[in-house]
């Protein structure tokens, strides 16, 4: 034996093998399922978080970066709750938990769920439903948030360009960024007079309106009457530009939901809005999780509240922890053991379809998603309300290549059937014009009818779109074999205890806080609001009622500051030269469309 | 896109609460070593370059941030990770039996081409300073059933001490070369890399830096 130490070739594991006499260490093979460990006894919490949706998880990262003590628990195996992100064997599990009206799946109703598992090999992971799906405008709260939080270094997002709104039978694309406009074919010189002239009022700083203003008038009369703008356009502008679901919107309001998508070019490009990768709601929540826990909150999914004793402050959970809370419990109300006082309900009716198609042909190019609205009044449900369609192909990481998700949603009543005849009645349109789309014969027709890009894809208009050209609207469409099939399709009525229809909850919420008669803080359900617009203010409004004020609201010194210096700066270097070369085409771009408008500008002064 | 010599990698670490997980990225980061290291908090991720021949690997290291505890970790962890330390104590069984669960999680959640290294840490405290000899009884777990369940699961496999830095920069190289390795090799449709980088990922950050004439409303 010597005395000499080990090698580090011979302490490789690879040499000691070798070397080594026989183990006598115990075999741990066999014994599989490792112990879950339980919450520590007398734990003592500032703060209880019941459910993971979107609210709570910001809820939960914002209160434990400001010191605050917080355990974070959900009663479904997964983050998420209300607004999750979740594969086909979890929608399988939702759909029985909300037909049962357990807890984590309460305020749903009106469930089907058909699967054609058969036909189709489903690989369940393979897909990313999100419950509540939403879009981020590129000047927002929540972008705002996710850059200050740091959140965004979790995710990843994309571009969505495609706006389309449905008329006539047909899907058009309006052209709201500016540029577009004067190239554009479809308008004519005094239509893009009126535009312009309405364009310019919406994008200045402020929106003044005219003093002379009939009290309470509409945005249709008054788009009407001060632009001169036609039905359709009018349209367009409200319902697919604004996002606007209830027509019933007080007139300062529309305008800057219709003024938040014109300001939103040329932000991070020639796109007005963005969605996270891999799914919405679902993954952001993650993202603000991870934050939470980075700063100290205790996570512990499949745990739900069971009671509350409000004099003693004590929690006890369902895995039997005892817990001690010094300040307050928050919960969703999916999530929640007794109802709100004076809560009543309200419904968002939703259709979540996959379909056997890609669906390229109504995005841009290099894009994987569009949106596309039914306004009211041009289904032959003859709807009151908006259907709002969003579109997710495979790039989007939520399915699989050569199939998509379609998401439909509508405010109206579910009273008669109302909602969900709108709903399918939007569906039939959006099959109808896939399949006309899909499968136009390009060789019959003149190539006077069709431009190309640049890759030599023929399109039909100018613009992208998939409208007909002119001359093209005389074509009959032709039986074909050609169908859509549905792998799934899910609808359900989500219920709220915000009311959708009255024009004074901005983006479907209110500045009301909801309590139970034990104290517990309840987190609104999702709401009706396409974009993830109001989302912020609703965690700032719940925040400020547990830390008495919000200005700290996530106002954080990272720990590692430094670090995240030292290597922004190393990638700075890298990607500038990078980003200068396209700030450079840019601004070239840039300068030749001004110019253009400035002439354009000219000619209509002369 | 400009042909750079350098490949980003996210790295996660997986296993049970206290074994030395952030440790051994502090050892590797910053070649440092904190004795009683509080539970982990404080950090979103860390970054460290490591340079193979000429190319550079450039590591995203994400930490559990205290989420594995009980087993809470989001999918969102997982993804895109293209290489995974799954982490053990060689003095605690139970640590092992965590590592194999974890091994089996990570065929589940994550990408099929991912680079798994198999640790077992602490081996400091199964070897003797001065006779370079192991400790009688302080061993928990053998070699042979490392070694084992790595070969199992495909994983390369490393005994390590976070404290005396041994083997540290080793897993880290071989996981390096691993994946360049398989870049080199790859069809380009496969390439565990360019899969999972997209070219119509947006820089949220970018705006800040582009747009001097904004004209400043953040409502």
């Amino acid at each position: 034996m010597s005395d000499r130490r080990p090698s580090i070739v011979e302490r490789r594991p690879s040499s000691a093998l070798s070397s080594r006499r026989p183990s006598i260490i115990p075999q741990l093979e066999g014994i599989e399922k490792p112990n879950t460990p339980n919450l520590p006894e007398n734990m003592n919490v500032d703060v209880l978080i019941c459910g993971t949706g979107l609210i709570n998880s910001i809820l939960a990262a914002a209160l434990s970066w400001q010191g605050t003590s917080v355990l974070h628990i959900d009663s479904n195996p997964y983050y998420g709750d209300d607004s999750a992100t979740l594969t086909i064997e979890q929608i399988k599990n939702w759909f029985i938990g909300s037909k049962f009206n357990k807890t984590g799946f309460k305020n749903y109703k009106n469930i089907h769920l058909y699967i054609n598992d058969n036909d189709f090999n489903i690989v369940s992971k393979d897909y990313g439903i999100d419950l509540s799906p939403k879009i981020l405008f590129p000047r927002s709260s929540l972008l705002d948030l996710l850059i200050k939080s740091r959140v965004y270094h979790y995710l990843e997002f994309q571009s969505l360009s495609n706006f389309h709104t449905f008329e006539n039978n047909n899907l058009g694309k309006l052209n709201a960024n500016k540029e577009d406009i004067f190239t554009s074919n479809e308008i004519d010189l005094n239509s893009k007079r009126k535009l312009m002239k309405f364009l310019k009022f919406i994008s200045s700083p402020v929106i003044e309106l005219p003093d002379n203003l009939p009290k309470d008038i509409s945005i249709q009369n008054f788009l009407k009457k001060n632009f001169k703008l036609d039905d359709k356009l009018i349209n367009e502008i409200i319902f697919t530009l604004g996002l606007i679901n209830n027509p019933k919107i007080q007139l300062i309001d529309a305008l800057n939901k219709i003024k938040r998508y014109i300001l939103s070019f040329n932000i991070y490009g020639n796109f007005p809005t963005l969605y996270s990768k891999f799914g919405g709601p679902g993954e952001i929540s993650q993202g603000f999780c991870r934050s939470a826990a980075v700063a100290g909150t205790i996570y512990k999914l499949n745990t739900k509240l069971k009671s509350y004793d409000f004099e003693n402050k004590t929690a006890i959970l369902n895995d039997g922890s005892n817990i001690k809370i010094n300040e307050r419990i928050i919960s969703s109300l999916n999530q929640s053991i007794n109802k709100p006082e004076n809560c009543k309900f309200y419904e968002i009716s939703r259709i979540i379809a996959i379909v056997d198609k890609s669906c390229n042909e109504w995005f841009q190019d290099g894009e994987s998603s569009s949106i596309i609205i039914f306004p009211p009044n041009s289904l032959n449900s003859q709807n009151e309300y908006p259907v709002q369609c969003l579109i997710m192909g495979s790039e989007t990481g939520c399915c699989p290549k050569g199939r998509s998700i379609w998401y439909l949603h509508t405010i109206a009543p579910t009273i008669n059937d109302i909602a969900i005849n709108d709903l399918n009645s939007a569906l039939l349109k959006l099959e109808e014009n896939y399949i006309r789309e899909s499968t136009f014969n390009f060789n019959e027709f003149n190539d006077d009818d069709l431009n190309y890009y640049n890759n030599n894809k023929p399109i039909l208009t100018e613009s992208g779109s998939m409208k007909l050209s002119k001359s093209l609207l005389d074509f009959k469409f032709k039986f074909s074999n050609e169908r859509i099939n549905y792998l799934m399709k899910l609808s359900f009525t989500q219920l709220t205890n915000i009311d959708q229809l009255n024009p004074e909850n901005i983006n479907g919420y209110n500045k009301e806080i909801l309590k139970t008669d034990n104290n517990i803080i309840i987190v609104n359900m999702p709401s009706s609001e396409l974009s993830y617009d109001g989302i912020v203010e609703e965690a700032k409004k719940i925040y400020k009622e547990i830390v008495g004020d919000d200005s700290d609201f996530f106002n954080v010194d990272f720990e590692d500051e430094e670090e995240e210096i030292e290597i922004s700066n190393e990638l700075d270097a890298e990607i500038k030269a990078e980003v200068e070369e396209i700030i450079n085409v840019d601004n070239n771009q840039t300068t030749q469309s001004n110019q253009q408008s400035e002439e354009f500008e000219m000619e209509l002064e002369s | 896109m400009s042909a750079s010599n350098q490949t980003s990698i996210k790295l996660v670490l997986l296993g049970e609460a206290a074994v030395g997980k952030s440790s051994l990225v502090l050892r590797f980061v910053s070649n440092d070593f904190q004795e009683n290291k509080e539970p982990t908090i404080g950090a979103a991720f860390l970054t460290q370059k490591c340079t193979v021949n000429d190319r550079t690997i450039k590591f995203e290291i994400w930490d559990t941030a205290g989420q594995e505890r009980f087993a809470n970790l989001a999918h969102l962890y997982y993804r895109n990770a293209q290489a995974a330390l799954v982490v053990y104590d060689v003095t605690k069984p139970a640590s092992f039996i965590k590592a194999r669960h974890w091994m089996k999680e990570l065929k589940e959640q994550s990408t099929k081409n991912i680079t798994i290294a198999l640790i077992g840490n602490k081996y400091d405290l199964i070897m003797d300073e001065t006779s370079g000899e192991e400790i009688d009884g302080a061993r928990k777990v053998s070699i042979e059933e490392g070694k084992q369940l790595a070969d199992e699961e495909g994983a390369v496999f490393f005994e390590t001490s976070a404290k005396t830095s041994y083997n540290v920069n080793e897993v880290f190289m071989n996981i390096a070369e691993t994946i360049l390795e398989k870049m080199d090799n790859a069809k380009p449709d496969e390439n565990p890399v360019a899969q999972t980088q997209n070219n119509n990922r947006i820089d949220l950050t970018a705006p800040s830096q582009n747009n001097i004439n904004d004209n400043g409303c953040a409502c």
